[in-house]
């Protein structure tokens, strides 16, 4: 039966069909046949999650400008659909036009979260490739992996033929130019790989040999052959303000995550916060200018059609422009239908201001990051914001009408006792009070919510943490059972992640290789979509770790030693060790590290090193502007 | 100004729902620059009015829509550039410009035609099961309420069915029904009673109508009234 044929059969009987459609707005489908270079963007999740990614937002725009390059999309199936396209063999198939995954030259895959690894094996299966790169033929795609996942690449060194590390925007350019030039002169995949590494950014697993020691700590990771580089340094775009940006976008017909045009305003953030890894990876902080943010809004909204604008980065209150591009948005856009939206809101008054501004979050209600019940906890992960900042976001929030809050907590964090768990308890009372007492005002004391969202740290690679040991899960849910306690109010709803989620999350973001065989045969075993609750098992995963004999505490619950081998130390995110170990010295000192956006070099170590800077547009504090 | 169009929702767009097809024809307005009319209040809407909602899977060839303007546009204007930034799939027919009191679509429309087409698989007389239909003077279905599943019968709603076709395997069958909030039944309920199974059956809506004695006017005729 034909591809069509079967999917007029399937599609009927799946949930959400028109996951799996296509023909979406700005979709891209140029002439197979005559299009020499094919690349696939897999997302390790479904098309309701996927389709909200920025990177391959930017991409998939940047390939198909490319004449010599078509992209298309791949998401991974819902579990309904996987059965009925195992069982009339069908496989994962491209959204553009529906060719196998397989048909491809390369399959990129983003790595942004830990627990959709094992989804990456299931959709090269599906897809009719070699899961293992060693039993990939000449006939084979190569597989690239990229996103913040490759800042510990390592659980994942036996599936993928290569990783990006770093920006994408020219490094894609240098990869399709490579693969090219290999195809014409029809040599070997290991000629392509060799090749490849030469390309800054470029890590090739293949070509590292690593070394353990009795205890199972890595003693050395070694190159195996001459030229390839010991340590591979991410890139960097340093000017991210005239680098591409998508003139248009693919414009979803069901619903799905960030269903709106995400204008990045910025990329980076110097804030420091020692939990954060997005915060050390995507250092230095560049900002686009006002002007170039407005021509990129201006044909964004006249290609798709999109009613709604979000400013995008790791902290837009921090953009040095805020205001000015704010007031620029609303006159162009305030009386046509288009609505701004802020998606991270610092900790006080001024980002209040502005939702008040541009107001459309009255809808869903603000949610701020406290991070930790207590001040000494905060200076311990560097979150340089106090309980009066919080409380005077919080009641410029309530004057301002706004009812409802959230607020972000986590538990777990390096020297945490049961009094900053409390902390949170009562941070989270006294904003309550703030706000019935001020709504009061107008009789609407009673609809005050607070909504309280606490999740369980996971130490990640390449931050001041990455040697820390993460608490246990009987720990977590203790301190999970206590607060719920210490939360019951009606006005209060509480909810938190599941500790056993996050302890493996912590095990494959500290792994090393030998890691790859137990997602082998977790992913055999039948996990796929991790991250839906309703389909993690974690006993599927304890039976992997113990058919290979590893033990996830030593990953997790192991507290590193300073000058131990890292599984991670060969790749170079641009911060230096020796400010990662000093930024932990000072976390257990509980002294702060203020932003070197604004309060001079705090010595990372990236800026001398990668020969960049920050690129700010503008002058000092938006706050005191 | 106000403007009714007829439009198309083909193959290539049939697993998008209901409200996925609302919001796409509301981008495509915005893409299209035409100048359409917004709600007052705090989050403002396009002002745009359908007609009776498309079930997941089912293509038609007659959907209806009601769109305000906020200023005068040309009829066949808003059509060519509805079309040239709609996606495959989604055409918008003909239009005509309809007065401010002229009643809404979903209030009048209480009709609707469509044709069922599939295999017929084995030993399947379609001829007979549509006279067994036809001779019935009951057929309950079951219709899943808010509390309890409800026994209907949709009988007197069935104002015709007819077999198209019948040969080779393959069948088709046109059927016009009651629709809107005096009464509606569902194609697939009338295909289900055909024995037919309704995921490997094709439904087509080929016409959305409004009863004026035992007339049947398009909800563009009434535009005329």
């Amino acid at each position: 039966m034909n591809q069509q044929r079967l999917l007029d059969e399937i599609l009927p009987r799946v949930t959400k069909p028109g996951r799996y459609i296509g023909g979406e707005w700005n979709a891209v489908r140029k002439d197979w046949n005559n299009t020499p270079v094919k690349f696939a963007l897999a997302f390790p999740d479904i098309y309701d999650i996927g389709m909200g990614h920025l990177g391959y937002k930017i991409l998939y725009y940047i390939l198909n400008q490319r004449e010599d390059t078509l992209a298309e999309r791949v998401y991974a199936p819902w579990t309904d659909m996987e059965a009925r396209m195992r069982e009339c063999e069908l496989p994962l198939f491209s959204l553009e036009t529906r060719h196998g995954l397989a048909d491809f030259d390369l399959v990129g895959f983003t790595l942004q979260y830990e627990l959709s690894y094992t989804g990456i094996l299931n959709m090269l299966d599906l897809g009719g490739i070699p899961v293992l790169a060693a039993e990939r033929s000449l006939r084979d795609p190569f597989v690239v992996g990229g996103g913040p996942g490759v800042f510990n690449p390592e659980p994942l060194a036996a599936f993928f033929d290569l990783f990006v590390i770093g920006d994408g925007e020219e490094a894609i350019h240098d990869l399709v130019d490579l693969y090219l030039n290999w195809k014409r002169n029809g040599s070997s995949r290991e000629t392509l790989l060799l090749q490849a590494a030469a390309i800054p950014g470029v890590y090739v697993p293949r070509f590292y040999q690593v070394k353990y020691d009795e205890t199972g700590v890595i003693q050395t990771v070694t190159p195996t052959r001459s030229g390839i580089p010991p340590r591979v340094q991410k890139r960097v775009v340093q000017d991210l303000d005239s680098a591409i940006y998508p003139m248009s976008l693919v414009v979803p017909y069901i619903e799905v995550v960030h269903d709106r045009i995400m204008l990045e305003v910025m990329r980076g953030c110097t804030r420091g916060c020692r939990f954060c890894q997005a915060g050390m990876i995507y250092r230095p902080v560049r900002e686009r200018r006002r002007e170039t943010l407005l021509k990129h809004a201006e044909a964004l909204v006249k290609s798709t059609g999109y009613e709604e604008i979000s400013l995008a980065s790791l902290s837009t209150s921090d953009y040095g422009d805020i205001q000015g591009l704010i007031q620029g948005l609303l006159a162009k856009y305030g009386d046509c239908g288009v609505a701004l939206s802020l998606p991270s809101l610092r900790l006080d008054s001024f980002s209040v201001d502005l939702a008040d501004e541009i107001q459309t979050q009255r809808r869903t209600g603000l949610t701020f990051a406290p991070e930790a019940g207590t001040q000494r906890l905060r200076d311990v992960i560097n979150k340089n914001v106090t309980e009066e900042d919080l409380l005077s976001a919080a009641t410029a929030a309530f004057k301002a009408g706004w009812d409802s809050l959230k607020l972000y907590f986590m538990i777990g964090l390096p020297t945490e006792t049961l009094a900053d768990v409390a902390g949170i308890a009562q941070l989270t009372r006294n904003v309550l009070r703030l706000g019935r007492e001020i709504r009061g005002l107008e009789r609407k004391a009673g609809r005050v919510k607070i909504s309280v969202s606490v999740g369980c740290f996971v130490p990640k690679s390449y931050t001041p943490f990455q040697w820390v040991a993460q608490a246990a899960i009987e720990e977590l849910e203790e301190k999970q059972r206590y607060l719920r306690g210490l939360l019951s109010d009606r006005a209060i709803s509480f909810s938190w992640t599941d500790a056993e989620k996050s302890l493996l999350e912590a095990v494959i973001a500290r792994g090393d290789r030998r890691l790859g065989k137990v997602l082998y045969r977790a992913w055999q075993a039948g996990s796929r979509l991790d991250g839906w609750s309703e389909h993690f098992s974690f006993s599927l995963w304890q039976e992997a770790f113990a058919a290979e004999n590893l033990d996830p505490y030593f990953y997790s619950h192991r507290e590193r030693n300073k000058g131990e081998v890292l599984p991670w130390d060969h790749i170079d995110a641009g911060v230096s060790k020796q400010y990662l170990l000093e930024e932990w010295a000072k976390a257990l000192a509980g002294e702060v590290t203020q932003d070197c956006r604004y309060d001079g070099c705090s010595g990372c170590g990236l800026c001398p090193t990668f020969g960049v800077k920050n690129l700010l547009v503008g002058g000092g504090h938006p706050s005191e502007a | 100004m106000r403007l009714r169009a007829r439009f198309l929702k083909e193959d290539a767009v049939r697993f998008i729902s209901h409200l996925d097809l609302a919001r796409t024809i509301e981008r495509a307005v915005r893409r299209a620059g035409l100048p359409i009319a917004y709600s007052q209040g705090f989050s403002p809407r396009p002002k745009m009015a359908f007609g009776s909602a498309l079930a997941v899977g089912v293509t038609s060839s007659a959907e209806y829509i009601d769109m305000e303007f906020a200023d005068e546009i040309v009829v066949e204007d808003c059509l060519s550039l509805m079309n040239q930034n709609l996606p495959t799939g989604i055409r918008f027919k003909e239009a005509v410009e309809i007065g401010p009191e002229l009643p809404t679509l979903m209030s009048v429309i209480d009709r609707a035609s469509y044709i069922l087409t599939g295999n017929l698989g084995q030993n399947q007389d379609l001829g007979l099961k549509v006279q067994r239909i036809l001779e019935s003077e009951v057929i309950w279905v079951e219709r899943p309420g808010k509390k309890q599943t409800r026994q209907i019968d949709i009988r007197p709603w069935i104002f015709s069915l007819e077999v198209l076709k019948e040969g080779a395997g393959v069948g088709s069958a046109a059927l016009l029904v009651q629709t809107g909030s005096r009464g509606n039944v569902r194609p697939e309920e009338v295909a289900v009673h055909l024995s037919w199974d309704i995921t490997r059956i094709r439904i087509h809506r080929s016409g959305l109508f409004i009863a004026r004695g035992s007339r049947l006017l398009s909800p563009l005729d009434v535009a005329h009234c």
